[in-house]
Order: C-alpha cells, then sequence, then structure tokens
C-alpha cells in the first residue's frame, strides 16, 4: 500500500478490515515479542527448588549423614538458616533430602505412616534395607508426576553395618558406600571420591581406614569446601550420626553464613 | 457354609480352600494405577521440562548404557556354552556421571536375568513387576516360567504405559526347556528373540565388535573375552557408557557372575594383547 493517500482506499475496506482481525487474532495467540523464557515461565509448575545438599557416608558399624539447614528459593532468596532436611524416621533409618520441601514432607509422611504400620503389624521396627525398598517404590509410584527430591538413606541394616541408598527422583535405587544429594552434589562427591574411594591415588598408596572420627571430618571438610563455593549451600551443618547399638546423635555445626 | 459341620469340612481342607482362594488364582493384572498429573497438563511434555535437559543438575533421571549379549554353542566338550551377558556401569544424569557401579544385570528368578538400559528406575522397577510375576507363575504352575513368556509379560506390561514417556530398552535371556534364549524388549512394545543382541547408547559400537568376532561354537575364554572385548570398545567411543564391566555367564546348568573389571584397565590388556595400541594414532 505504498500509494495510499488517506482519501482513496485502494482495497475494500471490509476486506481490510478483516484482514486486520486476523492480524490480531494470530498475534495475540502467539506474541512475537513471547521470549521462549517467558513461555517456560508461564507453563504450569508446581515444583519450587530449594537447594542445599547432602551427603552420607557409611561404614563398618556406622553411617553418618549430614546436611547444609539453609533453605533458598530460586537459589537467591534465603527463606531460613535452620530448615530441617535430615528426617530420623526411627533408631536405625535417616532419611536425608533435598530439592523440593514440599514433596520432602510429604514424603516423610507417607515413610512415616508406613513404618507406623509396619511397627503395628510385625511389632518390630523396619529395618534399613526394607525401608530402602518402600522409599524406591514409593517415589516410583510418582512416575509421571515425580516428586521434586534428591532422597537418600542412611542407616544401620539387618547386619549392623552402615548402609547408605542413594536414589533419583524416580526411585533408581542404589547401595553405595558413601553418597550426596543436591545443589553441591557436584562438588563434594569429587572430594568423597578421592578421600574414601581413593580413586585417584596410585594403588600401593597407604590407604587409611575409614573410622568413625576420620569420616566425621570428612564430612565437615566437604561442607565448609562446598558452602565457600556454592550458593544455596551454608549456614549449619546438620550433622547426624549412627552407630550400630548406640542412639542416634544429633549435631551442629556452625558453617559460612553468606 | 451353613448347614456344614466341622466333619463335613475338616479345618485343614477349609484352610487350604481359604489359601486357595487367596493365592492360587490368577494374579490380577497390576490393579496399582500411578497418580497423574491434572487434566490438561501433557506428561511427556512436563517431565521433560522438569526433569530432562533443561532441569536442575540433580534432578535428571539416571540412564545411559550399553549392554549385550548372545548365544554360543561350546566349542570343545570341556566348554559349557550358553549365554553371555555383559554391561558397562554408568549412570549419568546429564552430563553429571551419578553413579559409576550400577549393577544393570538385575535377576529374574534362578535361570534369567534382564539388562537394564534406558531409565534406570523404569529398568528397575518393571524388572521387579516382572520377577514377582514369575515366581508367583512357578510357585501356580509348578513348573519354571520360559523365558518367552517371561518377556510377553514384560512386553505387555510395558505397551500399557506406551507414549507415557517410559524409557526402557531390556535383554530377557536366560535358559529354560527350549534352551538358551535371548529377547529383546523394549518400551515401545517391541519384543524380539535375537541370538546376539546389544542396546543401549554405545549399542553400535558393541555391535561392530559382536558382528566381527561373533562365532556361533566358541570355547568359554573366547566368549568371555568377546563380551569384555565389545564393553570395552564401546566405552572407549561412547560417553554415555563406562565405569566397570559386569559379565553373567548362563549355562545350561548355572549362572555365573563374573567378578567387575575395571574398562580402563580391560584398555591396556587387549592392547598388550595385540601387541599394539588399540587406537590407530592419525598423524603416524
Amino acid at each position: 500500500m505504498s500509494n495510499f493517500t488517506g482519501i482513496t482506499a485502494t482495497m475494500n475496506p471490509l476486506a481490510e478490515m478483516a484482514q486486520f482481525k486476523q492480524n490480531m487474532r494470530e498475534v495475540a495467540a502467539s506474541p512475537e515479542w513471547r521470549t521462549s523464557k517467558l513461555i517456560e515461565r508461564q507453563r504450569w509448575n508446581p515444583y519450587s527448588m530449594e537447594g542445599g545438599s547432602t551427603a552420607a557416608i557409611s561404614g563398618d558399624n556406622f553411617a553418618i549423614v549430614a546436611s547444609d539447614t539453609r533453605m533458598t528459593q530460586n537459589d537467591i532468596n534465603i527463606l531460613t538458616r535452620d530448615a530441617e532436611k535430615i528426617h530420623v524416621l526411627n533408631d536405625s533409618i535417616i532419611l536425608s533430602t533435598s530439592g523440593f520441601y514440599g514433596d520432602v514432607i510429604q514424603l516423610r509422611k507417607v515413610l512415616q505412616s508406613r513404618l507406623h504400620k509396619y511397627r503395628f503389624d510385625y511389632r518390630a521396627d523396619m529395618s534399613a534395607d526394607l525401608c530402602a525398598e518402600l522409599l524406591s517404590r514409593n517415589l516410583y509410584y510418582r512416575r509421571f508426576f515425580p516428586y521434586y527430591t534428591g532422597a537418600m538413606l542412611a542407616g544401620i541394616d539387618e547386619n549392623g553395618k552402615g548402609a547408605v541408598f542413594s536414589y533419583d527422583p524416580i526411585g533408581c535405587i542404589e547401595r553405595l558406600g558413601y553418597s550426596a544429594s543436591g545443589a553441591a552434589e557436584p562438588m563434594i562427591i569429587p572430594f568423597l571420591d578421592c578421600q574414601i574411594g581413593h580413586v585417584t591415588v596410585a594403588e600401593d598408596y597407604e590407604k587409611p581406614p575409614l573410622t568413625i572420627e576420620r569420616a566425621i571430618s570428612l564430612m565437615k571438610d566437604a561442607f565448609r569446601g562446598a558452602a565457600e563455593r556454592e550458593i544455596s549451600t551454608g549456614d549449619k551443618i546438620h550433622l547426624v550420626i549412627a552407630e550400630a547399638g548406640k542412639p542416634i546423635v544429633q549435631k551442629f555445626l556452625p558453617l559460612r553464613e553468606d | 457354609m451353613w448347614g456344614e459341620t466341622f466333619d463335613d469340612f475338616e479345618s485343614e481342607e477349609r484352610e487350604l480352600a481359604v489359601a486357595k482362594q487367596n493365592f492360587m488364582h490368577e494374579p490380577a493384572n497390576m490393579n496399582f494405577t500411578f497418580p497423574s498429573l491434572p487434566l490438561g497438563i501433557q506428561p511427556v511434555e512436563f517431565m521433560n521440562s522438569h526433569f530432562g535437559a533443561t532441569a536442575a543438575k540433580n534432578m535428571k533421571f539416571r540412564k545411559g548404557t550399553t549392554t549385550l549379549a548372545f548365544v554360543y554353542e561350546p566349542a570343545t566338550p570341556a566348554d559349557k556354552g550358553g549365554i553371555i551377558v555383559a554391561v558397562d556401569s554408568r549412570a549419568s544424569s546429564g552430563e553429571y556421571i551419578s553413579s559409576k557401579s550400577v549393577m544393570k544385570i538385575l535377576d529374574i528368578g534362578d535361570r534369567m536375568v534382564a539388562t537394564m538400559a534406558g531409565g534406570a528406575a523404569d529398568c528397575q522397577y518393571w524388572t521387579r513387576i516382572v520377577a514377582k510375576y514369575c515366581t508367583l507363575y512357578e510357585l501356580r504352575e509348578k513348573t519354571p516360567i520360559t523365558v518367552s513368556a517371561a518377556s510377553k509379560y514384560f512386553a505387555n506390561a510395558l505397551f500399557g504405559y506406551r507414549g507415557k514417556g517410559l524409557s526402557v530398552g531390556s535383554m530377557v535371556a536366560g535358559y529354560d526347556k527350549k534352551g538358551p534364549q535371548i529377547f529383546k524388549v523394549d518400551s515401545d512394545g517391541d519384543r524380539c528373540s535375537l541370538k546376539v543382541c546389544s542396546v543401549g547408547s554405545g549399542s553400535l559400537n558393541a555391535y561392530g565388535i559382536l558382528d566381527n568376532h561373533y562365532k556361533p561354537k566358541m570355547t568359554d575364554e573366547e566368549a568371555r573375552k568377546l563380551g569384555l572385548r565389545a564393553i570395552m570398545h564401546a566405552t572407549f567411543r561412547d560417553s554415555g557408557s563406562g565405569g566397570v564391566c559386569n559379565l553373567c555367564h548362563i549355562t545350561p546348568t548355572e549362572k555365573i557372575r563374573l567378578p567387575p573389571m575395571d574398562v580402563s584397565k580391560l584398555w591396556y590388556e587387549f592392547a598388550d594383547e595385540l601387541g599394539r595400541d588399540i587406537v590407530y594414532d592419525p598423524r603416524e
């Protein structure tokens, strides 16, 4: 319409109006200024990521679990400095979680009620091995609407040995010697691989045995290291120590608060 | 029950009848339904946006694999023959290796195994369901289930969830009354019987070695080495595979699990055997 003067309409005005309306409809349906980020944001999102990290180490007759106590929103806004991410389910089972706290609470509730029912039915506490399988299944039952959690289960198994079970959000289970989950997982695991797994040292290198004292000090080191370099980890270490034949001990240790 | 006395119906018999009622009927096809998303939300798209490529690093599902299995006949009377199942042990979530020691050969009964490729949780869960079915079948029919029947149950279970985003590529391998058998089952509902089979991201590399060196008749030593070699080469060229090589040898009489072998050690072993580096140096 280069020769449009404002006086002589070169097109049928009715057709022009119809065209205009059509264009308006199209642009309203998918505006060009809607970036992919905006589209992403408007999508239904029932989850939120509350950060934090947890790690667990098992030894011959003990299992220790640690997590930080910071809860953040979108990795930036600190919601609380003493969130509880480690849940002691009974005398030998400890659940530690990272991810969406709403799902964590729901998951804990499911496990606690199943443990309660087990106690009622069998007049004994559930063992860590059984609870590990139970957790795996309960995570998988939500296959099409998963719990947004990186869960870990630690404790003393039926034979009095330390056990750590690691999961993905939909319940892929694996029993490991040590494990971590959450935001600082990629920082903690290499450290533990080096110190406990001894994957980086030569074969004839003298490997120190994993005692409970050493495990605790390694755990502190891992979290102090992570807090230095990871924004959603900090404030306090929540340390839970389960030793065969002894009651579970819980400790809080200070960590960087920035 | 009215009009009956204890004399008509011994209490033991009655207990048996009740037990039969409870346990001996054909198990109902799993009546459990998975909780699903609210109406209008596409499950596959939802899962991709929260647990897929754009998800937070540690929220991705574990996957990635090379698995292989083949049937062979003994070359000499001293050998046992049977099936070799070999797998790697890496589970990666995105670029992060979330585990390097996964056991990807899962037991189904005494004489059968299933390998796991694709989504790790999917494989573990559904293999459990199949194993349960096989145990119940054996108790009910008083005869071990055939590999073909077990794999068909597996395929049917997966077919029920077709298009929902499951990711399973499994090989059900074992010995039954029909001899050694391998069935490849996947989450699209595909199921086929094969003699030489490989599944997973490194399967192409494994096939290269398998097709080159496989013979229908081999000694046990040769066969085990072929499995290890194929896995080693697959882990060498495929970044989704690695860790150790787990090997399972199913003979007509037993199931032998070999100790895990570190693939980076295997590499040097095979290089020594050939008397040269396995890969050529392009500058030479």
